[in-house]
C-alpha cells in the first residue's frame, strides 16, 4: 500500500481574458504517491503545466483543494507557502532559472542555507556531494552564463533537492536541452527516484515518459488516464516504449 | 513633419511607460528650484527695497558722525574743496552716551535721537506698508521695526533716556524703516522723536562740547556723496588725509558696508544655498544618467526594433532629451509655484532682521532663468548619457543581444549562511556596482553638506557673533582723568575682591592704513580679545595682529610692517599674527594699549569690562570700585541689551531653520533617488526575485535584501561624505563666511555632528528602500513559467 504525499480534490483553474472565461482545470482529482516517478502528459494547452503549478503552490487554483501533509496548499498563506518551498517541495523549471550572479555552487547552496536543521558546513558538504553526483563539481565556481544548458539544468536539479524535499516537481526539464543533455538529465532524475525521491514531472516528450513509474494523462483540464508502470529498466526500454506509445495512442495522443 | 510626429508619439509613449522616472526627475528638479527660489527671491526683494529705502533717506556714500566741536570750518572746506565729493550734508543728531532703559532693562546700544522728517517711513498696523501720515506728539518715539521685533518692544513700551539734566521718558508710538541703523546687525538705534521734543532736549538737556563727561551731546551725521570714479574707502582715506575727518569721527561707515550689514544673513543664506543647489544639481545629473543608461539597457530590444524601422540614433536620443527636459521644466515650474507662499514667509522672517519692508513676491523671472540654466546644464549630461543609443545594433538587439544585468565582479565575497541576506545583498551590489556608484556619490554629497551645515551651525556660536558679551558682569566708563597706569591697580583690586574676576580694557578707533580706513581694537589683553590662529599674539608696543581680510586688502603678511596713520601721528607696526572677528566684518586689527599710546591715541575714551564675577558678588564689587575709583570711572552692572539677546535667539532660530530645511530636503531627495533606483532594480531583477521566491525566500527577506543593499551604499557614501567634510568643510565655510569676517572657520566637530547626518541618511536609505521594494510582494513564481 503506497503512501499518498499529495492529493488534489476538485481542482479548478480559470482565466478571464478579454472578458472571456477559459477553464484550464476542470475539477482535477488525483493522488501522488510516495516514491513514485509520476509523469503528467497531455496535448498542448491541456492544462498540464497549470496543474503542476497549482499542485506545487507556485500558482493558486481558482477552487478545489491540494492536500499535502495534512495542509491545504490552496489555502495556505504566502508565508506558509514559502516554508513549503524550502522544505517539502523542490522545483525544476524548463528554463533552468539559475541566479546569474551566483556561481553553480552558490546556486545550489543558497537555498540550502535556509534550512535551519543543517549547519553551514553541512550544507556546503551536501551541496558539494550533489554537484559531484550531478557531475558538475568541476564547474562549481563558474557562473551560469559560463555553463552549457545541460550543466545548468543539472545544477537546477541539485538546487531543487538540496533540502531533500518530499516531492520534486519538474516542468519540462528537458524542454530546452539537446538529445545528449536530455538523456543525462533524465538519468539523473531516474537515479534520484531510485534513491527514494518522489518526482512529479510534466512533459510532452515520450522519451522522458519512459522513466515514469506512473503516467497521468490530462485532457481538457481533467485526468482522463492513469497508467502504472514497473520501475524503469534500460534493458526493457523498447517494450516499455511500445506499451506507453500504445497507451498514449488510446488516450488520443 | 512625419518624423517629428513619430518622435512625439514615441516621446508620449516613453513618458507614459516610464511615469515613475519622469515624476521622480520632475520632483528632484522641483526640490532644487524650491531650494533656491525662496532665497533668491528674498535676496532680490531685500536688495531692491533696501536701495529704495536708502534713496528715500538720501544715504551718502560715506557716513561719518562728528562731535559738535569737530565739524570745523577746516573740515567743511576740505569737503567743499575735494573734487571727488559731489555733495555733502550734515544731519544733526543727539548722541546718547549713557545706557538708556527700555522696558525696565538697561541697553548698551549706541543711541541717536533724530527728528521725524517727511521721508521717515512708519510701518502700518498690518506691517505690510507704511502710514500715509503720522502726527507725532511730545513723548512719542518711533523705533526701528527690527529692534522692536527682536527685542519684543511693542507700542506703549517705555524708553528712558538719561541726561545730565534729568531723564527723558518716551513711549513707543510706531516702528520705522531705517536703512542706516535699522537692521539687527547694526548694534545701534536711531530713535525718532517729535520736533518739539528734539529741539527742547537739544537746547536744554545736552552737555556742552567741553564737558568732561557727556551723557547726551549734539553730533552731526555727515552724508558725503562721492564721485563714482573713486571707491568709498579711497575717498574716506583722501578726506582723512586732508582734514583728519575719520580720526575725529565717533562713527564711520560706508554705504556699501551698511548694505552688507543689512543683507549679511540673506547673503550667507544665498551662498549656502548656492553650494547646496550645486550639490543637488550634481545629484540630479547622476540620477538622470543612471535612469537613462538603465532605461537604454532595459529597452535594448525595443530600441533595436526602432532602429530597424528607420529611426536614427539622433531621433531616439532626441526623445530621451525631450523626455527628461520636459520633466526638468515641469519640476522647475512646480518648484517656483511652491516657492511663492514660502517666499512670503521667508520675507517676514528676514524683515525682522533687516528692518526693511519687503514685498515677499517670488522673483519668478530670475528664478526661471536660473532653473533654465540648471536644466541646460543637465541637458548637456542627458545628451552625453543618451549617446550610448548609438551603440545599439539592431541585429544584436533583435536576437536578444541584451547584456546580462550583472557582470562578473572581482569584489565577489563568498556567500555565507549567516547573515545570508547580507551576503546576497552584497553580491547583488558588487555584481552591479556601476549602477550604484552614482547613488553612493549622491549619498556622499548629501552627507557632506549635512555634516557641514551641522558643523557650521554649531560653530556659529553666540561668541562668534557677539564676542564675549555674555561673560561680562561689570562695565566701567572711564573719565578723562583715568590713566592707563591706574589699570594695574584696578586689576589688582578686582582680583583681591574676587579671585576669579578679571578686568580688561577695550576701545575702538578708526585709523588709516595703506589708503584704507580700518577700525582697530585697543586692549590691555590681546590674548583674551583675539584668538590668533596663525603666528603669535602681539607682545611689544610695535606689534599688531591683523585679520586675513586686512592682510588681503593691504597686501601685508606676518612679519611685514604696516604703516598706521591717525590724526595724532604715524607709526610702523610689525604684523605678528592673524586672527578673525566678525567685528567690522573683519576689516579691523588689534593692538596692545601701549602700541596705541605710541601712536598717540587717547585710550581713555574706552571701556573697562569685567568677567568672572558671580551675580551675588557684583554689588560688593561695584561698591569697591566706587570707593576706590569713583572719581575716575563709573562702574555699572552689565546687562546685555534685549536686542543682543533677541538677535542671538533670532540667529539660533534661523540656523535651526537652515539645518531642518537641509536635513528635510536631503531626506526627500534620498527618498526620490532610492525610490527610483529601487524601481529600476526591481524591474531588472524581477526574474531573480521569482527564482529566490521559488527556492523558499520570503518577500520580506527579499525586501530586506534590498534594504541591506541600499544600507551598504548609504554607509559607504556616508563614510565618503564624512571624509569629504573633514577635508572640505573648513575651507568651504571659510570662503562662505569670509563676508562676515570669519576667515578660518572652525565648526563644531563633535562625534554626534559627524555621525548624525550619515546615520540619518543611512536610516532613510534603509527605510525608503524597504518601502520602495514593496513590489517584491507582487512578483509571482508563476512568472517563471513557460507555458
Amino acid at each position: 500500500m503506497k503512501n499518498t504525499i499529495l492529493s488534489a480534490k476538485g481542482l479548478c483553474k480559470s482565466f478571464a481574458q478579454n472578458g472571456v472565461q477559459s477553464h484550464i482545470l476542470n475539477g482535477v482529482e488525483l493522488d501522488i504517491f510516495d516514491g513514485d516517478f509520476t509523469v503528467i502528459m497531455g496535448a498542448s494547452g491541456s492544462g498540464k503545466s497549470t496543474l503542476l503549478y497549482a499542485l506545487s503552490g507556485m500558482d493558486r487554483a481558482t477552487s478545489g483543494d491540494v492536500i499535502c501533509g495534512g495542509q491545504n496548499i490552496a489555502k495556505l498563506s504566502e508565508k506558509k507557502l514559502t516554508e513549503l518551498r524550502h522544505g517539502d517541495f523542490g522545483f525544476v523549471f524548463q528554463q533552468m532559472h539559475l541566479v546569474s550572479n551566483l556561481t553553480i555552487f552558490e546556486n545550489v547552496a543558497v537555498p540550502g542555507y535556509l534550512n535551519r536543521s543543517r549547519t553551514a558546513k553541512e550544507t556546503d558538504a551536501y551541496a558539494e556531494e550533489l554537484l559531484e553526483k550531478m557531475g558538475i563539481s568541476h564547474i562549481k565556481k563558474h557562473l551560469p552564463s559560463q555553463c552549457s544548458g545541460g550543466e545548468q539544468q543539472r545544477c537546477a536539479i541539485a538546487r531543487a533537492v538540496i533540502n531533500e524535499p518530499k516531492l520534486l516537481f519538474a516542468d519540462e526539464p528537458t524542454g530546452a536541452l539537446n538529445k545528449r543533455n536530455t538523456t543525462e538529465v533524465l538519468n539523473l532524475l531516474t537515479e534520484l527516484n531510485r534513491n527514494g525521491q518522489s518526482i512529479l514531472m510534466v512533459t510532452h516528450d515520450a522519451r522522458a515518459a519512459l522513466r515514469a513509474s506512473r503516467i497521468l494523462y490530462i485532457e481538457d483540464g481533467r485526468i482522463v488516464g492513469d497508467l502504472e508502470l514497473p520501475p524503469y529498466d534500460p534493458e526493457e526500454e523498447k517494450s516499455r516504449d511500445r506499451q506507453i506509445t500504445s497507451w498514449l495512442s488510446s488516450m488520443g495522443w | 513633419m512625419e518624423k517629428m510626429k513619430s518622435i512625439l508619439t514615441l516621446l508620449k509613449a516613453n513618458i507614459m511607460h516610464k511615469k515613475g522616472a519622469f515624476k521622480s526627475i520632475a520632483a528632484l528638479m522641483a526640490i532644487i528650484t524650491l531650494s533656491f527660489s525662496c532665497t533668491v527671491s528674498n535676496n532680490i526683494n531685500i536688495d531692491r527695497e533696501l536701495a529704495d529705502s536708502m534713496e528715500n533717506t538720501d544715504v551718502g556714500d560715506l557716513l561719518i558722525t562728528l562731535g559738535e566741536a569737530e565739524l570745523t570750518d577746516t573740515v567743511k572746506s576740505a569737503l567743499d574743496d575735494n573734487n571727488a565729493v559731489l555733495r555733502w550734508r550734515a544731519d544733526e543728531r543727539i548722541a546718547v552716551n549713557g545706557n538708556a532703559e527700555i522696558n525696565g532693562s538697561k541697553t548698551d546700544s549706541v543711541i541717536r535721537l533724530a527728528k521725524i522728517t517727511d521721508e521717515l517711513r512708519v510701518f502700518n498696523e498690518a506691517e505690510n506698508g507704511f502710514e500715509e501720515n503720522i502726527s507725532p506728539k511730545s513723548g512719542d518715539v518711533y523705533i526701528s521695526y527690527s529692534t522692536a521685533k527682536i527685542s519684543s518692544f511693542k507700542k506703549g513700551t517705555e524708553i528712558i533716556i538719561p541726561t545730565s539734566f534729568g531723564d527723558e521718558v518716551f513711549t513707543v508710538a510706531g516702528f520705522t524703516e531705517d536703512p542706516i541703523f535699522g537692521s539687527s546687525s547694526m548694534g545701534a538705534m536711531q530713535l525718532f522723536i517729535s520736533d518739539e521734543d528734539y529741539d527742547r532736549i537739544s537746547a536744554e538737556k545736552t552737555d556742552p562740547p567741553d564737558a568732561p563727561f557727556k551723557l547726551t551731546e549734539r553730533v552731526y551725521m555727515l552724508h558725503i556723496f562721492g564721485d563714482k570714479s573713486i571707491s568709498e574707502n579711497e575717498l574716506a582715506a583722501e578726506l582723512n588725509s586732508s582734514c583728519g575727518i575719520i580720526d575725529k569721527s565717533m562713527l564711520y561707515t560706508t554705504k556699501s558696508d551698511l548694505k552688507d550689514a543689512v543683507t549679511i544673513y540673506s547673503d550667507i543664506g544665498t551662498k549656502l544655498l548656492g553650494v547646496f543647489v550645486f550639490l543637488l544639481t550634481m545629484a540630479v545629473i547622476i540620477t538622470i544618467h543612471n535612469s537613462i543608461t538603465t532605461s537604454i539597457e532595459m529597452d535594448y530590444t525595443d530600441l533595436g526594433v526602432l532602429k530597424s524601422q528607420g529611426f536614427t540614433t539622433g531621433q531616439i536620443q532626441l526623445t530621451y532629451i525631450l523626455q527628461y527636459a520636459i520633466a526638468l521644466l515641469i519640476g522647475a515650474a512646480a518648484g517656483i509655484l511652491v516657492s511663492i507662499p514660502l517666499t512670503s514667509a521667508l520675507s517676514r522672517l528676514f524683515m525682522v532682521i533687516t528692518g526693511i519692508l519687503t514685498c515677499g513676491k517670488a522673483a519668478v523671472g530670475s528664478c526661471l532663468l536660473i532653473a533654465l540654466g540648471i536644466a541646460a546644464v543637465c541637458s548637456v549630461f542627458i545628451v552625453i548619457s543618451a549617446a550610448r543609443v548609438g551603440r545599439i545594433s539592431p541585429v544584436k538587439a533583435l536576437n536578444g543581444g541584451r547584456e546580462d544585468v550583472y557582470f562578473s565582479s572581482r569584489l565577489n565575497v563568498k556567500i555565507r549562511k549567516k547573515p545570508l541576506i547580507f551576503f546576497i545583498a552584497l553580491r547583488q551590489l558588487t555584481s552591479g556596482i556601476g549602477k550604484y556608484i552614482g547613488s553612493c556619490v549622491i549619498t556622499a554629497l548629501l552627507v557632506f553638506f549635512m555634516i557641514s551645515i551641522t558643523s557650521m551651525t554649531g560653530g556659529m556660536s553666540y561668541e562668534a557673533f557677539f564676542g564675549n558679551l555674555n561673560t561680562i558682569s561689570v562695565s566701567m566708563m572711564m573719565f578723562d582723568n583715568f590713566e592707563m597706569s591706574d589699570m594695574d591697580a584696578l586689576k589688582a583690586d578686582v582680583k583681591k575682591e574676587y579671585d576669579s574676576a578679571d578686568a580688561f580694557f577695550i576701545t575702538y578707533y578708526d585709523v588709516q592704513a595703506e589708503d584704507n580706513i580700518y577700525s582697530i581694537a585697543v586692549t590691555d589683553n590681546v590674548g583674551l580679545q583675539a584668538k590668533i590662529y596663525n603666528g603669535r599674539s602681539p607682545v611689544y608696543s610695535n606689534e599688531i595682529a591683523i585679520t586675513e581680510i586686512v592682510a588681503e586688502e593691504t597686501g601685508k603678511g606676518i612679519g611685514d610692517s604696516l604703516t598706521v596713520h591717525t590724526d595724532f601721528g604715524t607709526e610702523d607696526y610689525i604684523i605678528t599674527g592673524f586672527y578673525q572677528t566678525t567685528s567690522e566684518f573683519g576689516r579691523t586689527f588689534i593692538m596692545d594699549y601701549t602700541a596705541a599710546e605710541k601712536l598717540g591715541i587717547p585710550v581713555q575714551n574706552g571701556f573697562i569690562n569685567m568677567e568672572g564675577c558671580s551675580e551675588e558678588d557684583i554689588n560688593a564689587m561695584l561698591a569697591m570700585l566706587e570707593d576706590k575709583f569713583g572719581d575716575k570711572l563709573i562702574a555699572e552692572k552689565y546687562e546685555m541689551s534685549a536686542s543682543v539677546s533677541g538677535m542671538a535667539s533670532t540667529l539660533e532660530t534661523l540656523l535651526n531653520v537652515v539645518v531642518i530645511s537641509v536635513f528635510s530636503v536631503s531626506c526627500v531627495f534620498a527618498f526620490l533617488v532610492v525610490n527610483m533606483l529601487c524601481r529600476k532594480a526591481l524591474l531588472f531583477e524581477k526574474r531573480d526575485i521569482g527564482i529566490y521566491k521559488a527556492n523558499g525566500f520570503s518577500s520580506s527577506a527579499l525586501r530586506m535584501q534590498f534594504s541591506v543593499r541600499f544600507l551598504i551604499i548609504a554607509i559607504v557614501g556616508s563614510a565618503v561624505g564624512t571624509l569629504l567634510s573633514v577635508f572640505f568643510t573648513r575651507p568651504l565655510f571659510s570662503a562662505i563666511l569670509r563676508i562676515v569676517g570669519i576667515t578660518d572657520f572652525i565648526g563644531e566637530a563633535s562625534l554626534l555632528s559627524l555621525l548624525a547626518p550619515g546615520g540619518a541618511i543611512c536610516l532613510c536609505f534603509l527605510l525608503f528602500s524597504y518601502f520602495s521594494s514593496r513590489k517584491v510582494k507582487s512578483v509571482e513564481t508563476r512568472d517563471l513559467i513557460c507555458e
